[in-house]
């Protein structure tokens, strides 16, 4: 697949004969049609690092016109019309040159807004949230030129432009204004491709700053993702107003392209520095608390939501532009799921929780879904994930952000939305409608390694259990009981009824096996993609020991889903598996310690294992068919990854 | 005297029990009416039931309050659907009776969406079918031909039928198979659980005889299912050579369905095959390589790396 970022280049132009630098003249400065007199010296500079300066005339010829647009295509954190970098590739986009912009969905000023979705700028923060376009000054405008600012229909409904005034207030001028009474997906009330400039601000130059109110949905919305803004001066403000030229833009108007940047989500393998999670267990809020307290690692629990299924209510995934410095400058964006638990009470959707308590400077909100209440247990984002950096040379493919995979069922609009961010897609799908819950989290995951991968495939295996469970009892240790101390609960009466079997008793359990069986042979199913897809060999794959039992002719983990795990910064949190306690061991745990923590398998950045920690979700989690991972949600803040999206070439 | 007190002791005991169980059967159960079961079969399940519930019960009441069937408890699960199954599992054996009082004779009372009494329905039928109990059998009968609407009501009943399988259980879902009735479908899936030779062979016929993709689908899905060879395994080293007789069968006639279906139908064949796991499927899968077409081959070689493992 050629990718749609792979060296575009929308607008060829020739480099720029025009140059404005500080303090030069004559020569440099151009010769052309317009206005003529004496000019002193102009030079703006601001603290986002804008820069713009003209020469003086020498009074003797007149200046040529000056239309010209800055981005910052050489991805600097600044859009200076006068560096030959911006201006040379102010229309193109691959991976070394090209500007983007922010869907800037956050709150910076807190008021349970998003920015976006207001008509004002919220405040410094949110100032830092635009990208800048500068117009360069014209200092020898002749009196009575008009600037004409335009902005590409098909990037107005989605698109917003602030400009800055001679007081120093930002006003939106263009694109996509008024409320979005429909959402932000909808066309606004108010669409504005061009704005007229006075000729003090042809003469003085303007900055602007452009924000997108949403993200690209898909590869057929009729907005590609690319705001095309244009600039070119009229003699006059009238419709037989005669566009000035120059050597640059002989037919009198100037382009400049930017791309809005993508929701790219977070991986295992991300930087992670928040990991998120219900309070309403105390076992699990112990567990969790351990572990991140040793990846040093934010753990907010979430004490005003009842819906404890943390992964599943929504996407933790980032959005970025370049910065100042080469630091990436962003967002986190959270993509709600369409349902709730309460039936038809709005009060109960993710989206209304992500509202109220993840809303804020820098965290961003986003429903891509088309109705809400839509969706089944496959729109659960356990049944989203991704799939960390790979390449395969086999299928001439390459994804350096990871690749998104997702399970069955999903709803048509969110494929279609990852497809349209192109970077970490098209997505992978996966066969997940055999699973009762139904979500790829179930029977995968992926941890560091010091491999040139760069990381491992975890999979559940039903085959390895048996298998273990089977040395076991030839060992000698078939009476040895699993789950020991668990109950399940049975009727409101609140009858227990102990959980606890022997090894015997599983290896004797035909409705166990079987289904365990019909499980592993849909997991296989699922590794035959994966392993075509991916290129994984063998030893690029770990087995995780779980048995599985039916539901209605559907499967979940009857043992605690041990692969179904939260991964951060080099920390595993396993379920607890309440294995066989052999000679005072639980042999499940002391595996994955053996395989996991260990350099036996080379994880971890340095190879030598990751730290394993086990949380005891027994009574709040699996017993309600979910585990670690389900129940838990990480996230990253900037840089976000090592890889930034505009470097990928995609 | 004392023999005489004792007998009329036992007859006071029994009338008490029959005066309960008339008022407590009057309801009806889940899968069952009143009077639908066989008289002799409905006596001896109902001294049995009461004098279990005289010694235990709250586990009559734990079935009757099973908990995943309330919205304020099944919305908490994570795929928030009810569901009674593993809880009605978790109660083991002693669930038997109870449960069969809740279908046969004294349904839960609380009120119920169609939704929630399906699922309790199909829980409460998949936890008996699981415990294999010969007592079950008048009111599984009932429960797969009472005409019950729900497609998973319906599998779980032919299912529980097929667990249990005696002779009179496979007749039943030989029947609805060969009739392609509106039973069909899920005594497929019954037959499936029967781990017998004749269930195998009507599978394999079905699967040979099967009129499109989807009816193959659902047939090959069933006679994995039948074939399991870590379900043989369980039942232990008494069921070997009935299981290996079983899984020959159903290895054959995978196999020969393979090369004639597509799609998803070939993939549930081939998923099949990798339960059934026969000693012989290597070799009848090379022979039918041989001769296959070159899609056909290529998928047969996935499969035989499959199950190399």
């Amino acid at each position: 697949m050629r990718s749609l970022f792979t060296m575009r280049r929308w607008l060829t132009l020739p480099l720029a004969a025009f140059a404005l630098s500080s303090g030069c003249g004559g020569s440099d400065t151009p010769v052309g049609a317009g206005g003529g007199g004496t000019t002193a010296s102009a030079g703006t500079s601001t603290a986002t690092g804008v820069s713009a300066s003209v020469s003086a005339s020498t009074g003797v010829a007149p200046a040529e016109a000056v239309i010209a647009i800055g981005v910052d295509a050489d991805r600097d954190g600044k859009a200076d019309p006068a560096g030959t970098a911006d201006r040379a590739h102010r229309n193109d986009f691959d991976e070394k040159f090209g500007a983007s912009f922010l869907a800037n969905i956050d709150d910076d000023d807190k008021n349970g807004v998003r920015d976006a979705d207001d008509d004002i700028v919220n405040g410094d923060t949110d100032l830092d949230d635009l990208a800048r376009v500068v117009l360069a000054p014209w200092p020898d405008a002749p009196e009575g030129a008009a600037g004409k600012l335009g902005l590409d229909a098909s990037a107005a409904g989605a698109v917003r432009l602030f400009k800055k005034g001679a007081d120093g207030a930002w006003t939106a001028v263009a694109g996509s204004l008024g409320a979005c009474a429909d959402g932000p997906n909808k066309p606004c009330a108010q669409q504005v491709t061009e704005v007229t400039l006075t000729t003090a601000e042809v003469r003085a130059g303007v900055e602007l700053g452009i924000e997108a109110r949403r993200f690209r949905i898909s590869k057929a919305d009729t907005w590609t993702g690319v705001a095309d803004v244009s600039y070119k001066i009229l003699d006059r403000d009238a419709a037989d107003g005669k566009p000035f030229t120059s050597t640059e833009t002989p037919d009198g108007i100037d382009h400049a392209k930017l791309r809005v940047a993508p929701w790219v989500l977070f991986g295992n393998l991300a930087p992670f520095d928040t990991v998120w999670a219900s309070n309403t267990s105390p076992p699990f809020v112990t567990g969790i608390d351990a572990a991140t307290k040793k990846g040093a690692v934010t753990f907010n629990k979430i004490k005003n939501w009842s819906d404890q299924w943390t992964q599943d209510l929504f996407q933790t995934a980032w959005t970025a532009i370049p910065g100042a410095g080469g630091v990436p400058k962003g967002l986190r964006i959270a993509n709600a799921r369409p349902w709730g638990r309460n039936d038809n009470q709005d009060s109960s959707l993710p989206i209304t929780w992500l509202k109220k308590s993840y809303l804020g400077p820098d965290r961003g909100i986003l429903e891509v879904y088309k109705k809400k209440w839509t969706g089944t247990s496959f729109d659960s984002h356990g049944n989203h994930d991704l799939i960390p950096a790979y390449e395969n040379p086999a299928k001439g493919t390459k994804y350096p952000l990871g690749r998104i995979v997702i399970g069955s069922g999903v709803l048509p609009e969110m494929g279609i939305f990852y497809d349209a961010q192109e970077v970490q897609g098209p997505h992978l799908k996966l066969v997940t409608d055999w699973l009762y819950v139904g979500h790829v989290d179930e029977f995968l995951s992926y941890v560091p390694a010091k491999t040139a991968r760069g990381w491992k495939l975890l999979v559940a295996s039903a085959r390895l259990a048996k298998t273990m469970l089977e040395k076991a009892k030839a060992d000698g240790n078939g009476s040895v009981h699993m789950f020991v101390g668990k109950k399940r609960y049975v009727g409101e009466s609140n009858v227990m009824i102990s959980a606890e079997v022997s090894i015997d008793e599983a290896l004797a359990d035909v409705d166990v096996l079987q289904a365990s069986q019909e499980a592993q042979a849909e997991i296989d199913a699922n590794m035959v993609i994966l392993k075509a897809e991916l290129g994984l060999t063998d030893d690029e794959i770990i087995e995780i020991p779980t048995l599985f039992e039916d539901i209605t002719g559907y499967k979940v983990a009857w043992t605690p889903g041990t692969v179904n795990l939260l991964a951060f910064n080099g920390h595993v949190a396993h379920p607890d598996p309440w294995g066989p306690q052999i000679n005072g061991v639980d042999m499940w745990k002391q595996d994955l310690m053996d395989r996991l923590g260990t350099p036996l398998n080379g994880l971890g950045a340095e190879g030598s294992g990751l730290d394993v920690n086990f949380v005891d979700d027994w009574d709040d989690y699996h017993i309600l068919d979910g585990e670690v991972h389900c129940g838990s949600n990480p996230e990253a803040s900037a840089p976000f990854s090592s890889v930034t999206w505009w470097e990928t070439t995609r | 005297m004392n023999q005489l007190k004792r007998l009329l002791g036992s007859m006071t005991a029994a009338m008490t029990i029959s005066l309960v169980a008339s008022a407590a059967f009057a309801q009806g159960g889940l899968v069952a009416q009143p009077g639908q079961l066989p008289a002799a079969a409905r006596a001896a399940l109902s001294h049995d039931i009461e004098v279990f519930r005289a010694a235990h019960p709250e586990l009559f009441q734990a079935v009757l309050d099973v908990k995943g069937v309330r919205p304020e408890v099944y919305k908490g699960f994570q795929n928030p659907l009810p569901n009674a199954a593993p809880e009605l599992r978790a109660l083991g054996p002693a669930g038997l009776l109870p449960m069969l009082s809740a279908l046969a004779f004294d349904a839960p009372r609380t009120a119920l969406t169609e939704k929630e009494r399906n699922a309790l329905t199909a829980g409460m039928l998949e936890a008996v079918g699981m415990l294999r109990d010969p007592r079950s059998a008048a009111v599984l009968h009932i429960a797969l031909e009472g005409g019950s609407r729900d497609p998973v009501v319906r599998r779980a009943a032919a299912e529980a039928v097929g667990r249990l399988c005696g002779d009179a259980e496979l007749a039943l879902l030989i029947k609805h198979t060969a009739s392609g009735d509106e039973l069909a479908e899920a005594s497929i899936h019954g037959l499936g659980q029967c781990k017998r030779m004749e269930g195998a062979k009507q599978l394999a016929a079905l699967l040979a005889a099967a009129p499109d993709d989807a009816t193959a689908e659902v047939v090959a899905a069933a006679l994995g299912v039948a074939g399991s060879s870590w379900a043989w395994q369980a039942m232990g080293p008494s069921a070997e050579a009935t299981g290996l007789a079983v899984r020959e069968i159903a290895a054959r006639a995978l196999v020969d369905a393979f090369p004639r279906r597509g799609g998803a139908a070939r993939a549930r064949i081939g998923k099949s095959m990798l339960l059934v796991e026969h000693p012989l499927l290597p070799a009848l899968i090379e022979k039918a390589r041989a001769s296959a077409q070159p899609d056909v081959q290529v998928a047969f070689t996935t499969l035989q790396k499959q199950l190399a493992r």
